[in-house]
């Protein structure tokens, strides 16, 4: 690794190599926030959280090469705290969420880049299933790259991964005959 | 048909998630409120934690000033009056009572006695504080706070001893204690006076104190001891005072009143250090004034029963057991109920014990815990002691968790070099007798405390042996 790189200019704390690594990683880790079943106004915060946090802790990141798993990490530790913030407040105030909620993707403005069903379906999936599905089915990382980044053992890779495309297959097919598909 | 369904969707998934971008403008959005929020969190106010902690720290400043300020004076100075002291218990640990108005009731650490008080202390002592003075009455007395005025303090104590620190007093004030016909004046010193039937003592460790006794007065200074017997009472130190030169006591300076011969006086004196004290006994009523007898002379002055004890010690320092043990059990036949009984039986259990002499630790040591059964430090060796001997002696392993049942209850009072030994032996003799869970729980305990101690393999063996059963 050259002194140069981004990695070790942004430990300087050099503004324009956190601005680079910014534009490198933004795109993945607003995707990884929208698969973990966040509404898009939530992946924008969740990517600028994300990013804030990469910043203050950046010392703490093992390496460059481990740089994507790092924020993939922190990415699902957000997307995790925000969907058990959102499911305890539909505890208390369900009537009220659910209006807000269709509010927020009415009012978010943006076009939505899933379509309303993939939507549902990713966020009635548990987070441990989404994450070996985002980064085995979408990212394409092998099963040991998953165990190696997540820290758990191969098989529990498979398992998951197993689990997560059956669960998938459930909660998809409803959805198919609703629409009469 | 449903899995071929299922990867059409997985298809649209990948699809999905391959198109998925972030806008342009979303993305310059973040990058801008990121450039932003750094800037802000460089200031410490911006972080809504800090500032509330900052703002929790202002607040209990404010509480804690607005609290000095208005803070009443304490009670104990309200209470006092120009020319009224109050008593207060400063010290206590348990079971002392105050008895007022005929009525008990347990006395409390910073309680206040106002007026005539009794004070009655079981197994603990307790301390009051009267003024600058400091009153340590210990366990087993029944003290009286008679007075407290500042002019004349006045104290009765009817059994025990108490322990008195006076400061000084000012000009024409008197503080006296009372204990039968004995009326002790204080001058500004450290004394302790005790009563026990119907002989009352007073040691002096600073300074000197007035002692009135039957119409006659003396004084008794720093480092001498004065015990002062009623006439009714057994007169056991009579044939070693007439036996002995008087000592140094310095006599009264007031007009002084002829003893009566039949009173019993006698004063104890002894060197200032007060690990080296020695009870020496004197006859007052033969002379007033007297040197002090040389070192050599002091055996000559201790009773048969003390000499007796004097010399089975001597043996003992001179690791001689057998003859020690012999003098010990001579002196136990001679004086069953002496004043030495408790220390005599104490030693043959223990010089027994080195000895290996267990039926003799057994017979003994049910002696001792019988007669001395309060909790101790030498109850506690006692009964880990025996139960060594009974379980060496294969005796019904029941006896021995009984004899340490008191001390295991009580973990905290067992002496650290015991320690080990009293859980090994509860947790053998729990085995012995069949208790499965006991054993196992003090046998776990003994080997987390000494991973390698002396017993460790016998108790791994109990462990090993348990766990098969």
């Amino acid at each position: 690794m050259s002194k140069n790189s981004m990695f070790e200019r942004c430990l300087d704390g050099d503004p324009v190599a956190w601005e680079e690594l910014f534009r490198k990683y933004s795109r993945a880790v607003f995707r990884w926030s929208l698969f973990f079943g966040l509404l898009e106004s939530g992946a924008e915060e969740a990517t600028q959280e994300v990013f804030m946090i990469a910043f203050k802790k950046i010392s703490k990141c093992p390496g460059e090469e481990k740089l994507s798993g790092w924020l993939f990490q922190i990415t699902r530790r957000h997307a995790a705290n925000t969907r058990r913030k959102k499911w305890f407040k539909e505890m208390l105030w369900p009537a009220r969420l659910d209006t807000g909620s269709d509010n927020l993707r009415k009012e978010s403005g943006a076009h939505p880049q899933l379509s309303l069903e993939l939507e549902q379906v990713l966020r009635k999936l548990p987070i441990k299933m989404t994450e070996v599905l985002i980064l085995h089915d979408l990212d394409g990382l092998t099963r040991r790259e998953i165990a190696a980044q997540l820290g758990i053992p191969n098989g529990t890779v498979a398992s998951r991964l197993n689990k997560a495309r059956s669960m998938f297959r459930d909660k998809w097919n409803p959805v198919d005959r609703g629409d009469g598909r | 048909m449903k899995k071929k369904s299922a990867d059409n969707h997985a298809m649209r998934l990948k699809d999905a998630y391959d198109n998925t971008e972030i806008p342009p403008d979303v993305s310059e959005r973040i990058w801008s409120r990121i450039k932003e929020q750094e800037y802000i969190a460089q200031s410490p106010l911006a972080r809504p934690a800090l500032a509330f902690a900052a703002l929790a720290c202002c607040v209990a400043a404010l509480l804690v000033l607005f609290r000095f300020y208005t803070i009443e004076p304490e009670e104990s100075n309200t209470k006092e009056t120009p020319n009224q002291l109050v008593a207060r218990v400063v010290e206590m640990s348990d079971g002392a009572q105050i008895v007022k108005d005929r009525k008990h009731q347990p006395a409390e650490e910073g309680m206040y006695l106002e007026g005539e008080s009794k004070i009655r202390t079981t197994t603990s002592n307790a301390v009051v504080e009267i003024g600058q003075h400091r009153v340590n009455v210990k366990k087993h007395s029944v003290f009286n706070i008679v007075d407290v005025s500042k002019k004349k303090m006045k104290f009765s104590l009817v059994s025990g001893t108490v322990e008195f620190r006076v400061a000084k007093l000012p000009k024409g004030s008197g503080f006296t204690v009372q204990s039968g016909n004995l009326t002790v004046s204080v001058v500004g010193t450290a004394f302790s006076v005790s009563r026990n039937n119907r002989c009352g003592t007073v040691d002096v460790q600073e300074g000197r104190v007035k002692v009135e006794f039957e119409e006659q007065t003396v004084f008794v200074s720093a480092g001498e001891k004065g015990e002062f017997c009623d006439k009714a009472s057994p007169d056991k130190t009579q044939p070693a005072a007439q036996s002995q030169p008087p000592r140094n006591v310095e006599d009264n300076t007031e007009p002084s009143v002829a003893p009566r011969p039949t009173r019993n006086r006698a004063i104890e004196s002894a060197p200032k250090s007060r690990k080296a004290k020695r009870p020496v006994t004197v006859d007052k009523a033969v002379d007033t004034k007297v040197e002090e007898p040389e070192a050599k002379d002091t055996d000559t002055l201790l009773t048969e029963e003390e000499q007796l004890i004097k010399s089975a010690q001597e043996l003992i320092a001179k690791n001689d057991r057998r003859k020690s043990l012999e003098v010990f059990k001579e002196y136990i036949v001679k004086y069953p109920g002496g004043l030495f009984a408790e220390e005599a039986l104490f030693n043959i259990v223990r010089q027994s014990y080195w000895l290996k002499r267990m039926k003799d630790v057994v017979k003994y040591s049910e002696i001792f815990l019988s007669t001395h059964s309060r909790p101790g430090y030498r109850s506690t060796e006692i009964r880990i002691i025996r139960a060594q001997g009974l379980l060496e002696l294969k005796e019904p392993p029941r006896d021995a968790l009984n004899a340490l049942e008191p001390a295991m209850n009580r973990p905290g009072s067992l002496p650290k070099s015991y320690r080990g030994q009293a859980m090994y032996l509860y947790a053998l003799a729990a085995h012995r007798a069949g208790q499965k869970e006991k054993c196992t729980v003090w046998a776990r305990k003994y080997l987390a405390s000494f991973p390698n101690g002396r017993y460790a393999n016998e108790v791994k063996k109990i462990i090993g042996e348990k766990n098969a059963e």
